[in-house]
């Protein structure tokens, strides 16, 4: 498995499964831990949220857990989604790659010289 | 989930259909958990405006998702069922479309003045007509939601040859209908009736329909809780006292409750044991009136005490085809079993009243009202579709004014090599794309109009209830008719803008005086003005029918009138006990602060509330068909004492009803004015006398003509006979206090009278004669403003056309103010174009008004369709606001310095 052909993820992508890396969640709970996680930055919706979802089981990295009820809606069941071993190895791949990218000399420089 | 949650998750799932069926199947269901629970999170966090900006960001997220998911199940696909050499073309075809997409929604974002106007022109547009054709659909095209095969359900309406008129038929006759018919797999009847819901937190007027037996099993309808009425409830008079719940009913009262199976409920006093619930859709035979409760026929005498034991049953049939046979095989089965039960002297007198049926299919709308609804419907859709017709034209226009701006980028791409027809795919994606979203918004609107339109409730009894939620080939409707317009009106800019060969394109940025814009420009702002002066024709004509209705004299006063609906049948008392309270309730309503006078009347005048009777006079025999001869057709009406004085209707001659009159079932009546001059042209009525169903009566007054139907009906001959029953009926009061204090005093009487009565109905007399011209008012309603949003649009084009060329022709009109023209000159040569621009459009306006104006001659009355007037005063306002367009720019024109002009280089 060439990891390395799934990177770099896109924002989304990586937001989504940062969110499972910790927890299983259905969609709704996926949008409001990525709302918090970005502070709204990225809004997910019906539409785009499960094209994601839909690309990412395609590729592996995520499956669908199994329905079940919503502690905070009561009886109503929701399809949680988990992630997968290899989710998690090109999650971590992407995230070195992100780190040795954020610690290199240039990008210090900047974040230095423009951040407020 | 409340009644709100279901529309928007109606339309969300309406959206998801945009989607690849392989998506929907495996994400549809959570894709709507989703939008569920963010729907929920926006409401109770924002409200309101939180839905409407969350539907601002799902509608959006929604078209590019599902559009990227065809595009990316395009491109699975050839690799598996194309051949491999087939694949680069296809999948360079789909880049380059998609790159055309892209470029057009950069090409809309970067001009959002011009996008945001045309899409909201078209959302009107297709709105309008998305919702009127919905209306027109649920009411009077569609079967009856709910039952099963509804296209094979029969409403019979029946008829007496003799005298024409539409009626139920009695529960024998039904019967023999049911064991002779060969055309029929089932037939059931059925009956309304106001009754009263007794319970701990007081009671509710509800409406009671009385079921055969065999009801829900002809339409096919299951229980969603517990069970249907079955045919063995309604076998044996009062043994088994059950009742069915409507859905909404059992919401309302039970707050959908499953519990509620099993549980008592008391109607007219009465204890029903509650059996089942229908489903949300299941609307009853007549779907335009609200049912609450279903019970067998079998207990209507317990429910019903107040009619004496013996009166026969009547129903409503309604009836299920068998295989392979038609409406038409139905009609002539069933009038031939009529015929022979009317013929036959055996039978009892009630049951051969019938001797033809017409056998149509079941709808929303009964068949015998069915066609002033649709005429009346059609001519909203008609005016929908002109305001479509003409936002498209403006959008047409606009595009091609922008295909003309951007000749200049057209040339270079085609210089650089793009071929004429993608340029021309190019201009059409991008109007496809504006109408896309024009459509979507329309649906927007659409469900937003047909909400408020069920939302309207009429101050009567039992409100027609529609519904009009737009349903899939509403929708699909409105996008194929957006689809042609679009292609027809986006194909004409896309081949003027690519057409020309290069070399003359790229010189052309430099005209002159020389290109004109062509005669298309000049035909769509005619087609325009036309198409809006129509509507406002329409508009006047309806206005015009109101003003008349305003200043006519309805024959009775209608200030300081309130009247109270009064249903003494769903009471649960005794005869004796209604009559008391009956006259405790006038005696009381008397006393109220500011009443004058107190009344009881079968009906109120003008509500269209009308019912016939045969009258025998000596002298004015009517022969029938048969050769026998029979009396002659009038309205009739049934007053208590007191009630020409209360409604202050004159009384010409004689005297009104006297209590005595009432009590003692006095052979008297009093005739209208109309009557008496048919009758007794010479002569007074006083003291003459007539049959009714061979009992004699004398004339005791002459009243004043009031009118009955509509004010702008003819009066019809009626007489009056004394309210001598303990029948439903209306309380009318005048009085000199406001209205609001009269209708609150009148309710505190009710109440103080026996809470257990449900509250009645209670109008002013205004508000009730109102209802009468309702279709007037909405029909005057929406051609103003569909004809004010056509005109707007038609003036703006023309301001468009006059401002263009005006601009081209600046270098021309300098060099002639140069040469000694006059700003005159130049005002009236740059205005002649848009004059006669105005005065076609005016013209062939008033010719295509003329003839539509004829479909609207049946809710005109007494106005001509033709009426000088309204055709004057609209072709002159039009008129006017074209002249405005062509001025304001010519002017422009004329105020220019020669130098200024001569200096321009465009």
């Amino acid at each position: 498995m060439n990891l390395a052909s799934f990177l770099p993820l896109k924002p989304v992508e990586l937001q989504l499964l940062l969110a499972l890396s910790e927890q299983e969640l259905h969609g709704y709970g996926l949008v409001q831990h990525i709302d918090q996680q970005t502070d709204g930055v990225i809004r997910l919706e019906p539409g785009n949220l499960y094209r994601v979802i839909k690309r990412l089981l395609a590729d592996g990295l995520v499956a669908e857990s199994e329905s079940r009820p919503v502690p905070e809606l009561g009886e109503e069941r929701r399809r949680y989604y988990r992630i997968t071993p290899i989710g998690s190895r090109v999650l971590a791949a992407e995230l070195k790659r992100l780190r040795s990218l954020l610690a290199s000399a240039k990008a210090r420089a900047v974040v230095k010289r423009w951040a407020t | 989930m409340t009644e709100q949650d279901r529309r928007h998750l109606a339309a969300f799932t309406l959206l998801q259909r945009l989607y690849p069926a392989d998506f929907r199947r495996r994400f549809g269901a959570d894709q709507r958990d989703l939008f569920r629970d963010q729907l929920r999170e926006q409401r109770e966090r924002r409200g309101r405006p939180g839905i409407a900006l969350y539907w601002a960001r799902v509608v959006p997220s929604m078209l590019r998702s599902a559009l990227a998911e065809h595009v990316d199940s395009l491109r699975d696909r050839p690799a598996r069922a194309l051949s491999a050499d087939l694949h680069p073309l296809r999948d360079s075809m789909l880049h380059s479309v998609l790159a055309d997409l892209r470029f057009s929604l950069r090409m809309l974002r970067r001009s959002p003045v011009f996008t945001v106007v045309s899409v909201v022109i078209i959302a009107l547009g297709s709105g309008a007509v998305t919702t009127t054709w919905s209306a027109l659909r649920a009411l009077v095209m569609r079967p009856v939601p709910g039952a099963t095969q509804g296209e094979r359900l029969a409403g019979l309406s029946l008829r007496n040859t003799e005298n024409g008129r539409e009626m139920t038929m009695t529960r024998t006759a039904m019967e023999r209908l049911l064991v002779r018919n060969r055309t029929l797999t089932g037939l059931a009847g059925w009956n309304r009736s106001n009754a009263t819901v007794q319970s701990d937190a007081g009671s509710v007027a509800v409406s009671s329909v009385q079921v055969t037996g065999g009801y829900f099993q002809v339409l096919g309808a299951r229980a969603a809780l517990g069970r249907v009425l079955t045919p063995e409830d309604d076998a044996t008079v009062g043994a088994r006292p059950v009742a069915v719940l409507s859905h909404l009913f059992w919401q309302t009262q039970f707050a959908g409750d499953p519990a509620v199976i099993g549980q008592t409920i008391r109607i007219n006093r009465v204890a029903l044991t509650v059996v089942g619930v229908m489903g949300p859709d299941f609307r009853g035979a007549m779907p335009i009136v609200s049912d609450d409760v279903y019970v067998p026929t079998a207990i209507t005498t317990v429910l019903f005490g107040t009619r004496p034991a013996g009166t026969p049953e009547y129903v409503r049939p309604i009836g299920r085809l068998r295989d392979g046979v038609t409406f038409d095989d139905a009609t002539r089965d069933l009038t031939s079993i009529l015929a022979s039960v009317a013929a036959d002297p055996d039978e009892r007198p009630e049951d051969r009243r019938r001797n033809s049926a017409t056998a149509t299919m079941l709808r929303a709308v009964p068949e015998d009202a069915r066609g002033p609804f649709q005429g009346f419907l059609s001519i909203l859709v008609g005016g929908a579709a002109l305001v479509l017709l003409i936002a498209s034209v403006n959008v047409a226009s606009m595009l091609s004014a922008r295909a003309v701006a951007r000749a200049r980028e057209m040339n270079v791409r085609r210089a650089l090599g793009a071929g004429r027809w993608r340029l021309i795919r190019q201009l059409l994606i991008e109007t496809l794309v504006l109408f896309a979203m024009g459509t979507a918004g329309g649906v927007g609107l659409a469900f937003m109009a047909t909400n408020a339109l069920e939302a309207v409730r009429l101050p009567v009894d039992r409100s027609p209830v529609i519904e009009i939620t737009p349903d899939g080939r509403a929708l699909l409707v409105s996008l194929g008719v957006s689809l042609f317009t679009a292609l027809v009106f986006g194909l004409a800019p896309a081949l003027q803008g690519a057409g020309r060969d290069v070399a003359t394109r790229l010189r052309d940025n430099s005209a002159g005086a020389g290109q004109r814009r062509g005669i298309g420009g000049r035909l769509l702002i005619v087609g325009q003005l036309a198409a809006s002066l129509v509507l406002l024709v329409s508009a006047g004509l309806f206005v015009r029918v109101l003003d008349e209705a305003r200043r006519t004299h309805p024959g009775f006063a209608t200030d300081g009138i309130v009247a109270a609906s009064l249903l003494p049948g769903s009471w649960g008392y005794s005869p004796d006990r209604i009559s008391s309270v009956l006259s405790t309730v006038k005696e009381r309503a008397g006393t109220l602060a500011g009443v004058s006078d107190v009344a009881f009347a079968d009906r109120l005048p003008m509500t269209a509330a009308t019912s016939q009777a045969s009258i025998e006079v000596p002298g004015h025999e009517r022969v029938r068909s048969d050769g026998s001869v029979g009396g002659i057709e009038v309205s009739t009406a049934q007053v208590g004492d007191g009630y020409f004085r209360t409604l202050q209707q004159p009384m010409l001659e004689g005297r009104e009803f006297t209590v005595g009159d009432l009590t003692g079932d006095a052979p008297v009546v009093i005739v209208n004015q109309t009557l008496a001059r048919q009758l007794w042209p010479d002569g007074s009525a006083l003291g003459r006398s007539f049959r009714i169903a061979g009992r004699a009566v004398t004339v005791v007054g002459v009243a004043g003509d009031a009118r009955y139907n509509t004010v702008a009906d003819a009066v019809p001959p009626v007489f009056y006979s004394p309210l001598n029953s303990t029948s439903n009926r209306f309380l009318v009061v005048r009085t000199a206090a406001p209205p609001a204090q009269a209708i609150g005093d009148l309710r505190g009487l009710m109440r103080s009278i026996d809470g257990d009565l449900p509250m009645p109905v209670i109008s002013t007399l205004q508000q009730a004669t109102a209802v009468g011209l309702f279709p007037q008012r909405v029909a005057a309603a929406a051609t103003a403003l569909m004809g004010g949003v056509g005109l707007l649009m038609a003036a703006v084009g023309l301001y468009g056309v006059i401002a263009y060329s005006v601009g081209r022709r600046t270098r021309e009109l300098g060099v002639r103010m140069a040469l000694g023209a006059t700003r005159r000159d130049i005002l009236l040569l740059t205005a002649r174009e848009g004059t006669q621009l105005a005065l076609a459009g005016t013209f062939v306006g008033l010719l295509l008004a003329a003839v539509a104006t004829r479909f609207l001659q049946k809710l005109l009355y007494a106005v001509s369709p033709m009426d000088a007037l309204t055709f004057a005063v609209t072709s002159s306002a039009l008129f006017g606001v074209a002249l405005l367009a062509t001025w304001l720019p010519a002017r422009r024109a004329a105020a220019d310095s020669p130098m200024q002009a001569l200096r321009t280089d465009g």
